[in-house]
C-alpha cells in the first residue's frame, strides 16, 4: 500500500461560466501509508469531488495528487492502482464469486496456483466460504458489497482503496456486521483506505482519522476521540455525536472573583485552565457540552450547588439510550442530556442538571477557546 | 378514529405476503411497523391507505368498513422515501396544490393560512418562494410531508420518509417528527425498517415476521418486553444477547443457568426471582448489551457476589464519542456490550462483565417465546 498526498486541490466547475460552482476552496491532506481514514460531511461539501480527484475520474482546477510522493495528477484512474467500492456493488453477474474475486489477477497474468492462495486468503478474511461458487445475482447486496471489497484489495500492488457510501444498500440490521469485516480487512492487510460517508457513525467506527468537510473546505483532521472531546468549532460539536453537543448561547459574568457562563439566571462554573483566554466584554459566546456529560437528578439536590432546575419537553430512545430535552427555568435553553435505556423519566418531569467544568468547552464567534 | 385490520392476506404469485393480518391501532397514536427489508411493510400500509387491495380482510377506520371507499375519498396523506414534489412550482405552491385541486373550494384567505401554518411548523417558511430544486434533501422531505399534512387528514401513512436523508438531518427530523406528532390530531401509521427510527418517534410499534404482526404495544412495552425473539433482537441497537443453558438447582436452593462450558449463570433463589421455571430444563437467556456492566479494574468475584461475572473475548471494539460497542466472543456466539466511554483495549484480551439477574429474560427454545423476566425490568399492566 502507499502513501497518498493531496496537495493545494482546488475545484471549480463550469468555470468561467454563469454556471460556475466552487465545490473544493483548497484543501490538503496526507493520508499515511496502511490508515484507515475517512472523509466525513453533509450533502454538498466537496467529499464526493475530492474523491473523484483522488482516483482521477476528475481533475482538479489546481493542486497535484501524489502516490507516494510521485505526482499523478495527470495519470487516468488505471494507472492509480487505486481500488474503489461504490455506493451499489459493481461485481459480473455472469461469473461466480470466485471468479469474480480472481478477475483483477487474472487480468495482470498472476499464475493460477498464487491466484487460488490469494482468493483463499480473501475469501476467509471476508467469509465467503460457503458463497465462493454461487452466482452473485443469488446473493443479497451486503454480500455482493463484500465481494467487491475482495475485489478491490486481492491484488498484492493496489496503492488504496476508495469507498464512497458501501453501506447504501445494505440492510440496516446487517451493518453491523459488515462493518466489522470491512475493518477486519483494513486491519488484517494494512490497507491505505480513504471511506467517504455522511454518516458519522459509519465513518467514527471505521477510520483512526476522520476528515470533516464543509462548504468545499477541510474543517478537522482528527482522531474520533478529539474531534468529540475538542471539536475546533461549533460546527464539529454539532456535527459529531448523536444528538450532537449542546451549544448554549452565553454571557460571561465575574462571580466569586472567577469567570462563570450566564445562561440567564443560571451561572455555570467553567475549569480554571479557561479563565486567563477569556473576555468578559465577548459576545456570541457559547458553552459546549456532550449529552453523556451532563449530570441529571430526578430529586432536588438541595444543597448541591451547580444544580439547575429544568422541566423536561421531550424523551426519545436513542442508540441504546434516552435523549432528554429540558428547558432550564425561566430561560428558553433547551439542553439534551443522555441517561441510561431504563432510565425512568417522563416529559413534563421536574429535573436538575448540572455541567461538569471540566466537560464544557467554550465557544466564541463559533471557534473554539484554549483547545486541549 | 383508529384503524382495525382483521385477517388481511396478500399473496403474489406463490409468495404469501400478509398471511391474516389483525392489528388495531389506535386513534391519535404514532404506529410504526418495523420489519426488515422485503418483509411486506409496504404492501400493508398500501392496503390499509387503500392504494392496493387485499386478497381477503377488511379494513376499518374508526369502525367503518372501507372496502368500498376510494382512496381519494378516504382523509388520508402519503409520504414516500422519494421526496415527491413538483419541480416547476414553488414550495408555497407544492404545499397549494392538494387544496387547490381539491373539491372543497377552499378560498384563497383559506389556502394562506394553511400554507403558512404548515410552512411554519415543518421549518420551511424561510423557503416557501424558492423552487424544489434549490432547497436541501431535508427541505425537499420536509415539503413533501407539508403537502401531505395540509389538508389535515385523520390518517398520514410514511413509508420509510427518511430513507434517503443525511445522518444529521434524520437525527433532527426524528426529533421533529415526535414533538409535532405528539400535538397533532394525525394518527400515523409509519413504516421503517430501522429500529432506532421506531424507537425514537413512535407511540407504537409493531412488528412483522413472516406475514404477521407478531406483537404491537407502546412502544417502552414492546421494547422492554418483547414477547417473542425475533422481536427481542430486531428491537435492540446493539440486539439483545441470547445464551443457551439449563436451570439448575443446587442443595442450598439457589438457582443458576448452567451453560454449554460450566459457566453459571445466577438466577436467584428459589422463590425468588424465575419461580415459575422448571429445573433442569434448558432455557434461552436472553440480556441486552447496556445491561453488561464492564468490570474496569475490580475484583470480579470479589466485588459482585449476587451477580454473575462472564469473560467473554474481545473481538472488536467501535468507540463513537461516549459509547463504545464491544464485539465480544463467548461460547462461539457473538455478544455485545455497550459501554459509556472509550475502552481501550486490544482485541484478544478477555473482558469481564457483570450481569444482574434480575436483568435477564428467559425465552422457551421451541417456540422463542417470552416465558420469564427479571424483576428490574420495566413491566406494563396489560
Amino acid at each position: 500500500m502507499a502513501e497518498i498526498e493531496v496537495r493545494d486541490i482546488r475545484h471549480v466547475y463550469d468555470q468561467g461560466t454563469s454556471d460556475e460552482t466552487v465545490a473544493i476552496e483548497r484543501v490538503n491532506l496526507t493520508l499515511k501509508d496502511g490508515t484507515a481514514n475517512a472523509l466525513l460531511g453533509p450533502s454538498g461539501c466537496g467529499k464526493t469531488t475530492l474523491l473523484q480527484i483522488i482516483s482521477g475520474l476528475l481533475q482538479p482546477t489546481e493542486g497535484q495528487i501524489l502516490i507516494d510522493g510521485e505526482d499523478v495528477t495527470d495519470k487516468p484512474p488505471e494507472e492509480r492502482d487505486i481500488a474503489q467500492v461504490f455506493q451499489f456493488p459493481v461485481i459480473y453477474d455472469s461469473m461466480d464469486v470466485y471468479d469474480n474475486l480472481a478477475f483483477p489477477l487474472r487480468n495482470g497474468g498472476v499464475p493460477e496456483n498464487e491466484i487460488d492462495s490469494r482468493v483463499q486468503r480473501i475469501s476467509d478474511l471476508l467469509e465467503l466460504d460457503d458463497i465462493l461458487h454461487s452466482s452473485p445475482s443469488n446473493l443479497g447486496p451486503e454480500l455482493n458489497q463484500l465481494v467487491a471489497l475482495g475485489r478491490g484489495i486481492i491484488r498484492a500492488d493496489t496503492s488504496a482503496i476508495l469507498f464512497d457510501e458501501p453501506m447504501t444498500d445494505v440492510e440496516p440490521s446487517r451493518k453491523l456486521t459488515i462493518r466489522r469485516r470491512v475493518k477486519e480487512a483494513q486491519q488484517e492487510f494494512n490497507i491505505t483506505a480513504l471511506y467517504v460517508t455522511h454518516d458519522q457513525h459509519e465513518a467514527l467506527t471505521f477510520a483512526e482519522q476522520v476528515a470533516i468537510m464543509r462548504d468545499g473546505n477541510l474543517v478537522q483532521y482528527d482522531t474520533g476521540e478529539n474531534l468529540y472531546q475538542n471539536p475546533v468549532n461549533t460546527f464539529i460539536g454539532h456535527f459529531i455525536g448523536s444528538p450532537g453537543m449542546n451549544l448554549l448561547d452565553c454571557t460571561l459574568s465575574q462571580k466569586n472573583g472567577a469567570p462563570h457562563a450566564q445562561l440567564g439566571p443560571h451561572s455555570v462554573p467553567l475549569k480554571e485552565s479557561l479563565h486567563p483566554k477569556l473576555d468578559l466584554s465577548w459576545s456570541d459566546c457559547q458553552i459546549g457540552i456532550r449529552p453523556s456529560s451532563v449530570t441529571v437528578q430526578v430529586a432536588n439536590p438541595h444543597d448541591e450547588a451547580d444544580y439547575a432546575p429544568a422541566i423536561v419537553d421531550q424523551v426519545e430512545m436513542v442508540g441504546g439510550f434516552q435523549i432528554i430535552t429540558a428547558t432550564l427555568e425561566d430561560t428558553d435553553v433547551e439542553v439534551k442530556a443522555r441517561v441510561a435505556h431504563d432510565f425512568a423519566i417522563e416529559k413534563d418531569a421536574s429535573i436538575w442538571l448540572s455541567f461538569p467544568p471540566d466537560d464544557i468547552r467554550f465557544f466564541h464567534q463559533q471557534e473554539a477557546v484554549g483547545a486541549a | 378514529m383508529g384503524i382495525r385490520i382483521e385477517n388481511i392476506r396478500k399473496s403474489y404469485g406463490t409468495e404469501q405476503v400478509l398471511d391474516g393480518v389483525n392489528l388495531e391501532i389506535t386513534d391519535r397514536s404514532f404506529f410504526s411497523v418495523v420489519a426488515p427489508t422485503g418483509a411486506g411493510k409496504t404492501t400493508l400500509l398500501r392496503i390499509l391507505a387503500g392504494i392496493e387491495a387485499a386478497d381477503s380482510g377488511t379494513v376499518y377506520y374508526d369502525g367503518q368498513d372501507m372496502a368500498d371507499v376510494a382512496v381519494q375519498d378516504r382523509s388520508v396523506g402519503m409520504v414516500y422515501q422519494e421526496f415527491i414534489n413538483y419541480p416547476s412550482l414553488t414550495v408555497r405552491e407544492n404545499l397549494a396544490s392538494p387544496l387547490e385541486v381539491s373539491d372543497q373550494n377552499y378560498s384563497r384567505e383559506e389556502i394562506n393560512r394553511r400554507v403558512e401554518e404548515t410552512a411554519e411548523m415543518l421549518k420551511i417558511d424561510h423557503i416557501l418562494n424558492n423552487l424544489p430544486e434549490e432547497v436541501s434533501g431535508g427541505e425537499a422531505q420536509r415539503t413533501a410531508i407539508s403537502r401531505a399534512l395540509i389538508k389535515e387528514p385523520d390518517y398520514l401513512f410514511m413509508d420509510e420518509p427518511l430513507a434517503n436523508l443525511d445522518y444529521k438531518l434524520r437525527e433532527q427530523l426524528r426529533s421533529d417528527f415526535e414533538r409535532l406528532f405528539s400535538e397533532q390530531d394525525t394518527t400515523v401509521i409509519y413504516a421503517t425498517p430501522q429500529a432506532g427510527d421506531a424507537l425514537a418517534m413512535s407511540t407504537h410499534i409493531g412488528f412483522l415476521h413472516d406475514g404477521n404482526i407478531i406483537q404491537d404495544a407502546p412502544r417502552d412495552e414492546i421494547y422492554f418486553r418483547p414477547r417473542h425473539l425475533p422481536v427481542a433482537q430486531f428491537l435492540g441497537e446493539p440486539p439483545m444477547n441470547v445464551l443457551s443453558g439449563t436451570l439448575i438447582e443446587d442443595r442450598s436452593g439457589d438457582r443458576f443457568f448452567e451453560l454449554e462450558d460450566g459457566t453459571r449463570i445466577v438466577a436467584g433463589t428459589t422463590g425468588g426471582s424465575f419461580p415459575t421455571l422448571s429445573t433442569d430444563r434448558e432455557y434461552l437467556i436472553g440480556f441486552r448489551p447496556q445491561d453488561m456492566v464492564y468490570l474496569n479494574g475490580d475484583d470480579p468475584a470479589e466485588a459482585h457476589g449476587e451477580k454473575t461475572v462472564i469473560s467473554p473475548d474481545l473481538a472488536f471494539v467501535e468507540t463513537v464519542g461516549s459509547t463504545s460497542t464491544l464485539h465480544l466472543e463467548y461460547q462461539g456466539k457473538e455478544v455485545y456490550a455497550l459501554n459509556t466511554g472509550p475502552v481501550h483495549m486490544e482485541a484478544g484480551s478477555t473482558l469481564s462483565f457483570s450481569l444482574d439477574p434480575q436483568k435477564l429474560y428467559v425465552y422457551d427454545p421451541e417456540t422463542g417465546d417470552l416465558i420469564a423476566a427479571g424483576s428490574k425490568i420495566p413491566s406494563f399492566s396489560q
